[in-house]
């Protein structure tokens, strides 16, 4: 009996060792990046001077009564809209691009006709360039079909083809095509969660009288949550840093004409060399962001199913 | 087997009912929006592959038809005047190809190796690792470039080639989050039948777990390829004298937001940016879509 249990030991020893084998590269970068990550809590309290490259200095919280500022539209300017457009953008990831990745991937995985064709050409914008796909998708709005549409439709007039860029315009343009280029990658996850669904499952719901719409929300979707769960948490996650888009459709004014977001605040303050600002706020949107996702972590593991298939 | 086939499927058919009906409505309007999309995707590459071939008159006179004359100079005039600094097209080219290669040999390796211990091991530490890797995540990270280039400075990794690959494996991220997911769903029995069978770790490991990966590993490995092909950023800040293609791109796409341009040239430069990606693409497709690892394990 002893003799079994040390071998059974022996075995965990083993297995366990493996395991620190395959983590300690990993382990060490990780640590290595978060020793890096946490320099931004330093920074976050040091001033670096006009040009950043100052010794630093100790402020205290100088650097977050800067961020609160930004706030407050009395005294340096409206910050609250690049919240509320990087919200709007969680939004449209969440309620538009989510169901809509779901909804492609589940008729992909029915195998519905043409369906290799479409899931090829669907994928196509994970593999354009997203300077490609700016440069393109402002073409035809700014001089290309649109303008054919508009004739079509007798409103070439009020609508010129080349005034989408502007003040109260661009930031619906831009979830347009947020929209439009946002739910391939996803959908290729989901859909390959769902090929790993076993065809038995399937077959013995049908066989047990089960419709489709039962088979899709009581046994495919519970299977492959979480996946679904653990993408939404990155995706929900990726919102904070959210803002190449606007920078490619408006250039230097990315964080005017109504397309601000937190993601370009952010690099705005970089840029300009205000590190112990950008850190700062950073820091804050960690304090409020980190709990969030955490928690729709933990209730989409809870809602989850374990079971293996 | 044939009849039993037959049989089952016989059986399987269910009941039309006011749902099912409505269901098999909602699919089809789903399913013509899916074809638009997929026909949108094809229709903007064909529109911009159509107008580089068009004059800079031609193109303000009609951007719907075919072009009256076929102008092939748009493409020359790309291939002449993209550059970054006094890098010409070949040597960004050369650049992004070795970072590219780089980045999937990491993309290959440690997420995977990270992903497998955390999905099929109990060892100290790892729902620490594990909750410390979704908090890590969500911190942004804009604030850690000067700290990097510093240290990168300080070992004399700062614009090289290998400074880029140590500071890419960084494992613990989307990757090994996703490769956890995947590792976790697969049966435990396949490991165990293999123990019994007399096989060590690494060999479960790489012959039975790693394969089933490959489909999610290619999706990986191609955005990672894509990612590098478009970073401009990256390489402007810490490869000073290795720039990319991408770089050069993104000059010539700033050039055109901040003074305009003709649109034709820029179609040309578009399409020889992407014409790489598509051909890989292309010839991949199938093997990046299809499971053929996964149902060989169902």
């Amino acid at each position: 009996m002893s003799r079994t249990l040390n071998g059974m030991e022996r075995i965990r020893r083993r297995r366990v060792a493996f395991a620190l084998l395959l983590m300690a590269w990993p382990v060490f970068m990780f640590v290595f990046g978060q020793v890096l990550n946490l320099n931004m809590f330093y920074m976050a309290f040091h001033n670096y001077g006009r040009y950043g490259t100052a010794n630093p200095i100790f402020v205290g919280f100088d650097n977050f009564v800067g961020v609160f500022r930004m706030f407050d539209e009395t005294i340096i300017g409206n910050e609250w809209e690049a919240v509320t457009n990087s919200l709007q953008v969680a939004g449209v990831t969440l309620f538009i691009n989510a169901p809509i990745s779901l909804l492609f991937a589940y008729l992909l995985f029915s195998k519905v006709p043409a369906y290799k064709t479409l899931r090829a050409l669907l994928y196509l914008p994970c593999v354009t360039s997203a300077v490609v796909l700016v440069l393109i998708f402002r073409g035809v709005f700014e001089s290309g079909p649109l303008e054919m549409v508009y004739q079509l439709l007798g409103v070439a007039d009020k609508y010129p083809v080349n005034g989408w860029f502007v003040q109260g315009r661009a930031w619906p343009v831009i979830q347009i095509f947020n929209i439009w280029t946002g739910f391939s990658t996803n959908m290729l996850f989901f859909l390959s969660a769902m090929n790993r669904v076993s065809d038995d499952f399937v077959e013995a719901a049908k066989l047990d009288g089960a419709t489709e719409p039962q088979i899709f929300f009581k046994i495919v979707l519970p299977l492959i949550s979480p996946t679904v769960t653990t993408i939404m948490t990155i995706s929900l996650a990726a919102v904070f840093g959210w803002g190449q888009q606007s920078m490619l459709f408006m250039g230097d004014f990315s964080g005017a004409e109504g397309t601000s977001a937190i993601g370009l605040t952010m690099l705005g303050m970089a840029q300009s060399r205000n590190f112990g600002g950008a850190s700062a706020y950073g820091v804050c949107l960690t304090l409020v962001g980190a709990p969030i996702t955490l928690a729709i972590r933990a209730l989409g593991r809870k809602l989850s199913t374990n079971e293996e298939y | 087997m044939a009849r039993v086939r037959e049989y089952r499927k016989d059986k399987v058919k269910t009941p039309t009912t006011v749902g099912s009906v409505l269901w098999a409505g909602f699919k089809w309007i789903a399913y013509v929006l899916m074809i638009l999309c997929a026909f949108s995707f094809v229709f903007v590459f064909a529109w911009t592959f159509m107008n580089s071939f068009k004059t800079a008159i031609g193109y303000a006179e009609d951007t719907f038809f075919l072009p009256e004359v076929w102008d092939f100079d748009n493409y020359a005039k790309v291939l002449r005047e993209m550059q970054y600094k006094s890098y010409g097209l070949f040597e960004m080219l050369g650049n992004s190809v070795i970072l590219i290669a780089l980045g999937v040999i990491n993309a290959m390796v440690w997420p995977q190796f990270a992903g497998y211990a955390m999905a099929r091991f109990e060892f100290p530490g790892r729902k620490i690792i594990e909750a410390a890797v979704y908090v890590a995540m969500i911190i942004p990270i804009i604030g850690t470039t000067s700290t990097v280039m510093q240290i990168k400075m300080a070992l004399g990794l700062y614009d090289t080639f290998l400074g880029e690959f140590l500071f890419g494996s960084g494992a613990l991220g989307m990757g090994s989050i996703m490769y956890t997911t995947l590792y976790r769903g697969l049966p435990a029995a396949y490991a165990e039948a293999a123990y019994i069978d007399g096989a060590g770790e690494w060999r479960v490991f790489l012959n039975i777990y790693y394969p089933q990966s490959v489909p999610l590993m290619l999706i990986f490995v191609i955005q990672g390829a894509i990612g590098t092909w478009n970073d401009y950023m990256g390489p402007y800040q810490m490869l000073p004298t290795h720039p990319t293609l991408a770089l050069g791109l993104h000059e010539m796409q700033q050039r055109f937001v901040h003074f305009g341009g003709d649109y034709p040239v820029m179609f040309a430069g578009l399409i020889l940016a992407m014409a790489p990606v598509l051909i890989v693409y292309s010839i991949f497709a199938d093997k990046i879509m299809g499971n053929t690892a996964m149902g060989a394990l169902k």
